[in-house]
């Protein structure tokens, strides 16, 4: 599993290549350059505040829309690297059938591309939160741990879903299907205490939805300090160190079975 | 493996199966409703072994799908084999395609780093030879230009260039002499030859017979995923050709083989004739020149298209002209057919040449007979002032300087 992943050392060269061509072929012909990264995040901001903060006051908390970027921020990141890696092996085919290199750069080089988006939406929200939100100023810095975390998730679970796509091209549709619904039970509008006593009446379904969705302790232990000012629950963090490191394992297991037949395949 | 020295490889007891599925790609579906697709298995390989030691250079030989690719793929590493063992020592490039993973929108300056990296080299190691790469592919006013905005040539020699740049133990080629213009050709098979010279490795696959025999001094002939030769490339080369007899997809075409095609009609005889009509193979330039064509046909086969192609000594063609034979004349049944062929004044300088005729049916499609070099012919300038291989037949005057055209 180790070696897997130490190839991003040992071929650190050609993982900086296969970055910048994700990072700049993306931007090449486009105006607003690295601005898109924050304007998704900040339109889907601008729209549910309208809906959900405004127009119907479903959840209230102050500074709706910092409640709601702290819980976007690490969401984008997660659906838009997933959606990106299942297609990233597909999209390399020609090198993949041609050349000997270590294959899991293409879809971990992907993820490290949406790290950037990531690392822009942090890089403006938390000076904002340190001014309007000053309970955060003492707990904020955990959002870096906790972000490695689902980096590491993400990444994990890129090189499954990238692998699993070069062998069932349903693999892509089936996650943009998937990643809709997935984004309302997590709890990224809202939390789970603040929607009018369902903690009580549906303890169980709650429950279910908050262990059963392995994102959602990342976006909870990433909210806490970020937003909330407080450290995250132990059980979160224990969850997404297990969850990390699992995703990890998992992902280099798949990739060391597959990666003899990718050539072959695509 | 370790023990194997920088530039051997070693191929012991190879298979590798593939397994084909009618539909190309499974879906989920497939998978839940557990339906057995059909699939068959097709073995590319079947226990292939042989050795290669450093500095050898050996040439790959064999119809379409003889499993040439795939062996070569195996030596790269681009995937394992089913069965058995291959190895390579020290680094090993593989030119199986040339310019893959180019990035469209990035100029050829940025694709060669990417290259470069995906091959495993160090960007101060490619900056270092960046001139030499760009150099050698032509391309200085255009390497900071997006590589999309690029002609398939252009294309083609900044990827040969990066491959022949990086300088490794073992270096796989696949076709790659179809890069370009014929001057650019040349160009590669020096560099090849170069990287020969300096000791390194080479295995080499081609249709080309004529550019694995000049390359390589040992071949190997595949046929059917079994080594059919493995010995001195005319030995393997002359083997080739016996299987390629009863060959008869047009594909084969480009095999390179001096000789080719399905036979029903054959190229008898062909015979170059002077102005008084005798035969003979010197002429002086711009004096009348004949061809003589005996065409035998084996069965009774309609009218044929029959061309001519003239090549200088290297090869390039030089020109060529088809005829549809007339119905009439060529009538029915088996037998000979003489074609005569005339030029008033034969427009070549200078040089040895090669006549090649090429028989075929009417659409083209079928393939009777394919003969490079029927006959040769040696040209002499008529006047101290001819030279080069075409003749400038034109007429020199002399114009008083009122009669110049006005600018």
């Amino acid at each position: 599993m180790v070696s897997v992943y130490a190839d991003l050392l040992r071929y650190r060269e050609l993982f900086t290549s296969l970055f910048h061509r994700e990072l700049r072929a993306r931007f090449k012909g486009s105006v607003l350059g690295l601005g898109w990264y924050l304007a998704y995040p900040l339109v889907l901001m601008g729209a549910y505040t309208l809906v959900f903060s405004v127009l119907w006051v479903a959840v209230d908390l102050k500074y709706y829309p910092l409640f709601l970027l702290a819980g976007l921020a690490p969401w984008v990141f997660f659906s838009t690297a997933l959606q990106s890696a299942t297609r990233s092996l597909l999209l390399s085919a020609p090198l993949v059938k041609r050349v000997r290199f270590p294959r899991q750069l293409v879809p971990l080089s992907v993820t490290a591309t949406h790290l950037v988006t990531l690392v822009v939406m942090l890089a403006v929200l938390v000076p904002i939160n340190l001014v309007l939100l000053p309970e955060t100023r003492d707990t904020f810095w955990l959002v870096f741990p906790l972000g490695l975390l689902l980096v590491c998730l993400t990444s994990g679970l890129g090189l499954i879903v990238a692998c699993a796509n070069v062998f069932f091209r349903d693999v892509e549709h089936l996650i943009s299907a998937l990643l809709i619904p997935w984004f309302f039970l997590t709890p990224v509008l809202y939390t789970f205490e603040s929607l009018p006593g369902a903690v009580q009446r549906h303890g169980t379904i709650i429950d279910f939805l908050y262990y059963g969705n392995f994102v959602t302790p990342f976006i909870s232990a990433i909210r806490d300090p970020l937003y909330f000012g407080r450290l995250p629950r132990a059980t979160d963090v224990v969850y997404a160190v297990v969850a990390s490191v699992l995703a990890l394992a998992l992902g280099a297991f798949v990739f060391r079975r597959l990666d003899d037949h990718l050539a072959v395949e695509l | 493996m370790p023990g194997l020295p920088a530039g051997a490889v070693r191929v012991e007891g190879v298979s590798r199966r593939f397994r084909v599925r009618e539909e190309p790609t499974l879906t989920l579906r497939d998978l839940l409703v557990r339906r057995r697709r059909p699939m068959h298995e097709v073995w590319a390989l079947r226990d292939v072994s042989f050795g290669i030691e450093p500095g050898e250079a050996v040439g790959l030989i064999g119809r379409n799908g003889s499993g040439k690719t795939t062996l070569l793929r195996l030596v790269a590493g681009i995937f394992a084999p089913t069965s058995g063992t291959v190895a390579a020592g020290g680094s090993v490039s593989s030119l199986l395609e040339l310019g893959a993973g180019f990035h469209p929108d990035f100029t050829g300056r940025e694709n060669v780093y990417l290259n470069g990296a995906i091959h495993g080299l160090k960007r101060s190691y490619i900056r270092e030879r960046m001139d030499e790469i760009v150099g050698f592919a032509e391309l200085e006013r255009f390497i900071d230009l997006p590589v999309r905005t690029y002609s398939a040539g252009m294309y083609m020699r900044l990827g040969f260039s990066i491959a022949t740049h990086l300088q490794p133990d073992v270096l796989l080629l696949d076709e790659v002499f179809a890069v370009g213009d014929e001057a650019f050709q040349r160009k590669c098979f020096e560099k090849v030859f170069e990287f020969k010279r300096s000791g390194g490795t080479m295995v080499f696959v081609s249709h080309d017979a004529a550019a694995v025999e000049r390359l390589c001094d040992r071949a190997i002939l595949l046929n059917e995923g079994r080594v059919e030769v493995d010995g001195p490339t005319p030995e393997a080369l002359a083997r080739y050709h016996r299987l390629l007899a009863a060959e008869h997809d047009p594909a084969e075409r480009t095999a390179g083989l001096r000789e080719w095609g399905s036979g029903e009609i054959r190229v008898a005889r062909v015979t170059l004739k002077g102005a008084d009509g005798e035969e003979r193979q010197k002429f002086v330039s711009g004096e009348p020149f004949g061809v003589e064509i005996v065409l035998a046909a084996e069965t009774d086969v309609p009218a044929p298209v029959v061309s001519l192609e003239l090549r200088d000594a290297v090869g390039t063609l030089l020109g060529g002209a088809s005829q549809r034979v007339e119905e009439e004349g060529w009538g029915s049944g088996a037998g000979e057919r003489k074609l005569l062929f005339e030029l008033d004044r034969l427009p070549l300088a200078e040089g040895r040449f090669a006549l090649g005729v090429v028989v075929s049916d009417a659409s083209g499609e079928r393939l009777y007979h394919h003969l490079d070099a029927a006959a040769e012919l040696l040209v002499r300038p008529e006047g101290p002032g001819t030279r080069g291989l075409v003749l400038l037949d034109g007429r020199w005057s002399v114009r008083a300087p009122s009669e110049a055209p006005r600018r």
